[in-house]
């Protein structure tokens, strides 16, 4: 059962990442950076500290036991209406995919595939660039790409065939993944904001892994924040993913919740 | 904070993000074969009934405990379905009821089996219940999962139904949300001008509460019900379940499982389940026979390396049945079928009474 748990807790971590503004917190997804000095976590978000007020630094601190992670975040041009930012994540999943390969309770892949799981490091890179119509809409389109780094000798291990992670799991196969998203936030009434995503996820034109690749996935989410003040925030919402699988494709939705805390 | 995964966990699961659930009675699947043949017009029809074990051979499965193997590539199950597409030739049965069938599941590289036999057989015709579906089953890498109860006709498939089977109750909300969802798959033909109902059937395998027990129940109380409107049927498949004055009830030795999870080997709450089947219908094997030789009718073993060592798989009529045979090796059925599956196949010859 505790596996499972911190598997939820993986796996929420992996999709429920706000992205608001009109305040100057609670912004997570945006081109701009968290204030210097302050903090941010949520239960299943990352937790992010701003270095300066152009550099934010973020983990997700539950993750990091069983896949060390690293973001850093720089803005590069911020004004009243616009600004522009790049962000570069790095994590070591070889750990968290052995794990997962187990027999029993939360094992998502065969037990039999953990010989084959190669050391590898992955890579993602984002150019960020938001566009503040007024504080009820909120605009940022984001292009990122996933690149995958494999160390000993790629052999071939299931893929795990399940709506949200597929995508987010493809470059652990060797695949080099693209997304282009577009980010729609604002403020409904005082401290009630929403949050529309939608992105898209495809194969880049590389493939030195030999790997299966994926085809188009698209992904729509909806969340209505509580922004409570700059201490406490609550997200709900829903999830809407269409996927490309090896099997066919398929349509799924999951709801969403978490809480955040920023100091 | 565990409390708050906990209702998180509950109220995911109420929303069947994974497409688990069923309803009490839903429409059942068609599948039609590439290819029509007409049958033949006859005075009799020949059904058979197999548990084909997703087109899994003798690959020695984690749940067996005789092995760890979980998935299997395109080509295992390209070769293993094969393999039962030629021994169903070889019978040319005018309706087959399989169990362990799988359309779309991760193990058996998401071929379609139901399709597969339809269009490598003489059979034209499929509805399908799934007993086992999820979008991805979070346990012993399994992923996605979509298996049944299946029937295959010569004949056109009406009204089809999946009839939802009672859950085990000793398992906990998660595991349950995963877990198989037995069912009673049912459909019409109409041959010779009179309409027959056919229930094909699986029951749960591992049941420690009793669900079994009512899932045979339901089982019969639908056959009654056909049989009180003067209607023909034709019932079975997979009872898991022996049959009643079997010689040996328990510890069979094949089952090597410690994990009570996967322990199927003492029969012995069932004892009387069946009795009604045979008193009031007619079985493919009648028990005159089994009790005369028990082993001549065994069914299943998990041992690849053993032999049949006990009888759970079963067809049962109101009307008349001939010609009973459990297909166990080269003496009797003309093929070595212990390397086809963990469960041997059962042929029957039905006819309606008075010779229709």
């Amino acid at each position: 059962m505790k596996s499972l748990l911190m598997l939820l807790i993986a796996f929420f971590s992996l999709i429920v990442v706000g992205n608001q503004k009109a305040t100057t917190y609670w912004n997570t997804g945006q081109a701009d950076t968290i204030e210097k000095g302050r903090f941010e976590v949520g239960i299943f978000q990352p937790l992010r500290y701003g270095l300066t007020n152009d550099i934010e630094l973020s983990t997700y601190p539950i993750m990091d036991f069983i896949m060390p992670n690293f973001s850093v975040k720089k803005n590069y041009i911020k004004n009243t209406k616009w600004s522009l930012s790049s962000e570069h994540f790095t994590s070591y999943p070889t750990l968290l995919i052995k794990m997962i390969s187990k027999e029993g309770i939360a094992g998502l892949l065969p037990s039999t595939a953990k010989e084959d799981i190669p050391q590898q490091i992955y890579t993602e890179h984002s150019i960020i660039f938001t566009y503040n119509l007024s504080k009820y809409f909120i605009i940022t389109p984001k292009v990122s790409v996933s690149i995958p780094i494999i160390f000993n000798s790629y052999k071939k291990f299931p893929t795990i065939d399940m709506f949200l992670l597929y995508t987010r799991t493809a470059p652990f196969h060797g695949d080099f993944i693209y997304t282009l998203s577009l980010d729609i936030d604002g403020q409904i009434y005082k401290s009630l904001y929403y949050s529309i995503d939608f992105d898209y996820y495809n194969n880049l034109p590389i493939n030195i892994y030999n790997s299966e690749g994926i085809s188009s996935n698209y992904e729509h989410k909806f969340m209505l924040i509580w922004k409570n003040s700059p201490n406490f925030s609550i997200y709900a919402g829903y999830k809407l993913i269409y996927g490309n699988y090896p099997y066919g494709s398929q349509l799924n939705i999951v709801p969403l919740i978490d809480f955040a805390w920023g100091w | 904070m565990k409390i708050l995964i906990f209702l998180l966990l509950i109220f995911i699961i109420s929303c069947d993000p994974f497409h688990a659930k069923f309803e009490d009675i839903e429409t059942a699947r068609y599948y039609e074969a590439s290819k029509i043949i007409e049958p033949l017009s006859s005075n009799e029809l020949k059904i058979m009934n197999w548990n084909i074990k997703f087109g899994g051979g003798r690959i020695d499965f984690f749940f067996d405990c005789y092995g760890n193997n979980v998935l299997m590539s395109k080509d295992e199950v390209y070769t293993n379905m094969e393999k039962l597409a030629i021994k169903i030739n070889k019978e040319n049965p005018d309706i087959l009821f399989i169990q362990e069938v799988d359309i779309n599941s991760k193990r058996a590289s998401y071929i379609n089996q139901v399709q597969y036999l339809l269009d490598n057989t003489e059979l034209n015709y499929a509805t399908y219940a799934s007993q086992w579906k999820a979008d991805y089953v979070p346990s012993d890498g399994i992923g996605k999962v979509d298996t049944g109860n299946a029937i295959l006709s010569k004949f056109p498939l009406n009204n089809a139904k999946r009839i939802a089977l009672p859950l085990m109750t000793d398992q906990d909300a998660v595991t349950k949300y995963f877990y198989l969802k037995r069912n009673i798959l049912t459909s019409e033909i109409m041959w010779n001008n009179e309409k027959i109902n056919l229930l094909a059937i699986h029951t749960s395998a591992y049941s420690h509460d009793g669900t079994k027990l009512k899932q045979i129940e339901i089982l019969k109380n639908k056959m009654d019900e056909i049989n009180n409107n003067n209607e023909a049927f034709i019932a079975g498949g997979d009872l898991n379940t022996i049959p009643p004055n079997s010689d040996k009830i328990k510890d069979f030795p094949d089952s090597i499982c410690t994990n009570e999870s996967f322990q199927a080997d003492d029969y012995t709450e069932d004892i009387g389940i069946l009795d009604s089947f045979y008193s009031d219908y007619t079985p493919a094997i009648s028990q005159t026979d089994y009790e005369a030789d028990n082993s001549k009718y065994f069914s299943h073993t998990t041992n690849k390396n053993g032999f049949w060592n006990r009888k759970l798989d079963y067809l049962f009529t109101n009307q008349n049945f001939e010609n009973g045979m459990i297909h166990q090796d080269i003496s009797s059925g003309g093929v070595e079928t212990m390397k086809l599956s963990d469960h041997a196949p059962l042929t029957v010859t039905f006819s309606f009474n008075g010779g229709n």
